[in-house]
């Protein structure tokens, strides 16, 4: 199998805003059929979500994203992750993905542990032989013994978070998207939590991480890529764009500190 | 126990590699469907924990809408049998069959406007693709209809109704009303993604069209000069080719005729709407 890659050629994305009557089918149909178009373009407006993004990420790329919250960190992952297609240019994507943005995706409230590791298992892609194989590992990951034959409404938030989390890293992906690191639960499940992450980025051949946390990002990452307005700023060496971004204070000693750039 | 997991690499193979942007293709949206019908494990999947979801804790499970079916057509059998005068024995089989087969279709039409919208974590989240969700919702209510079926087989039994081989006829009839069904919850759920008035005008569309369409009553009963209600009616067409072979009759050729041109027109219109918008179906919920 070739080498994990991903290529963004000129990428715009636009984001269609609908005000007014834009979302109404009703109004819409008045206003075409009464000659309309005037009312400020239907009530649509678009928003630059990003432009002319391209770069190219081989495998052993672990790729670091920082900008402002709406810079469009997250839609670059989503368009990474091949759910957005972009309005112009060109994605190319080369190897198993997974996305660990929300989780608890795909979760019934009603079913069992045991379903819901099938359920998510599935989702993620794996087939109904591969959850049988995997299902005493994550089980054991949970600890939840005899709670994974109960219905997960029943459990605490911590219980959810470790089930969500067993699952969602089991798998082997060739390149891995997060939207933020995930903290797991309680400080005990935090430690196995930190290892088992941990495993799983050096597994993955491609890592693209959006955060606002730079120690992460140093500690994970061996590129930077800044964002703002949608638009590619740089790209390159971790503490180079960081500095770029004037983001350049010295690590910190606690290491997961929020620093939202600035 | 917090071992390094003996990790799976089965992949899911449409997302393997992908290409995006540029112009909608064609390709694109049949690659669409290709991944959909590969992925059929996740969708049957899905569509079960759907019946599973809205059965749960009670102890009849989905047998429950089999019950409610037949307290259905019971209770109208009992008021427009009296108000038609007909034969009972001909009437309820016939009612039966009319409520299985327009439930089925009025459920699908009226789920599929919300269908994206209700969907809309896994559609931002995960490259699925777009008619996994079709097919997720024409399953879950198939096998709604399975169960439903049940309050056939008890009629059929009490009124000694035997429809013989001309019953399997029913078969293609339902292949005809699946496939044409397929092509308007896409069409609708594309729609209502885009306007969200649209599953409301649906829903009240299609409360019109069931007191429209020869389902309690029979088109000999119109007289005269309104048959254009039936003669016009799309509906009516696929009901009578799953309803007729149920009981022991063969639809007139022409009804095949009507419902295979229905379809073909349906799906011309709407595939070239899904090759145009399905990539913005994800920006849109």
């Amino acid at each position: 199998m070739a080498d994990a890659s991903i290529v963004l050629e000129n990428i715009n994305v636009d984001f269609p805003i609908y005000s007014g009557g834009g979302r109404s089918l009703k109004k819409t149909l008045v206003a075409i059929g009464t000659g309309g178009r005037i009312n400020r373009g239907g009530g649509r407006v678009s928003v630059e979500a990003l432009r002319e993004v391209s770069f190219t990420l081989e495998h052993g790329d672990r790729l670091g994203l920082i900008g402002h919250n709406g810079a469009g960190k997250t839609t670059l992952l989503r368009v990474m992750a091949g759910v957005y297609e972009p309005t112009a240019g060109l994605v190319r994507v080369q190897g198993r993905i997974s996305t660990i943005f929300d989780f608890t995706l795909g979760l019934d409230f009603d079913a069992t542990g045991y379903e819901n590791i099938a359920l998510q298992g599935m989702l993620l892609g794996l087939s109904k032989h591969d959850i049988a194989s995997l299902v005493d590992d994550i089980a054991a990951f949970t600890d939840l013994g005899g709670y994974l034959d109960m219905p997960i409404r029943t459990y605490s938030a911590g219980m959810l978070t470790r089930l969500a989390f067993a699952v969602a890293t089991a798998i082997d992906p060739e390149i891995l998207l997060m939207d933020e690191w995930i903290a797991a639960g309680d400080a005990e499940f935090f430690h196995r939590a930190e290892a088992r992450l941990h495993a799983l980025v050096e597994r993955a051949g491609i890592l693209v991480l959006a955060s606002h946390n730079l120690d992460l990002i140093r500690r994970y990452c061996n590129k930077v890529l800044w964002l703002e307005h949608g638009r590619l700023k740089a790209i390159g060496e971790v503490e180079e764009v960081f500095q770029a971004a004037g983001l350049a204070e010295p690590p910190t000693a606690a290491g997961r500190l929020g620093v939202a750039g600035g | 126990m917090s071992s390094i997991s003996p990790t799976v690499s089965a992949p899911r193979p449409a997302a393997l590699a992908f290409e995006t942007g540029g112009r909608p293709t064609a390709k694109a949206a049949l690659g669409d469907l290709g991944r959909a019908l590969a992925e059929w494990e996740l969708w049957l999947t899905m569509a079960w924990q759907d019946i599973k979801q809205r059965y749960r804790g009670s102890m009849l499970g989905p047998f429950w809408v089999t019950i409610s079916m037949g307290v259905q057509v019971g209770a109208w059998s009992i008021v427009f049998g009296q108000l038609f005068g007909t034969e009972l024995s001909e009437y309820i089989p016939y009612l039966t069959l009319g409520s299985l087969v327009w439930s089925w279709m009025a459920a699908v039409i009226n789920e599929s406007t919300q269908l994206f919208v209700f969907a809309q974590r896994y559609v931002k989240q995960i490259r699925l693709p777009i008619t996994l969700f079709i097919f997720r919702l024409l399953s879950r209510n198939l096998i709604v209809l399975g169960h439903n079926f049940v309050v056939y087989i008890i009629v059929a039994l009490i009124f000694g109704l035997n429809p013989g081989w001309r019953g399997l006829l029913a078969i293609p009839g339902l292949m005809l009303g699946i496939l044409s069904l397929f092509w308007i919850a896409l069409f609708f759920g594309m729609l209502g993604a885009r306007f969200r008035d649209f599953p409301q005008i649906v829903a009240s569309l299609i409360t019109v069209m069931f007191l429209l369409t020869p389902i309690l009553w029979e088109p000999a009963q119109l007289g005269g000069h309104r048959y254009f209600v039936v003669d016009y009616n799309p509906v009516y067409y696929f009901i009578e080719i799953v309803r007729e072979p149920l009981m022991g009759r063969s639809p007139p050729i022409g009804f095949w005729k009507v419902t295979a041109l229905i379809t073909a027109v349906i799906t011309a219109i709407v595939f070239p709407a899904f090759r145009r918008f399905r990539s913005r179906i994800a920006y849109w919920v």
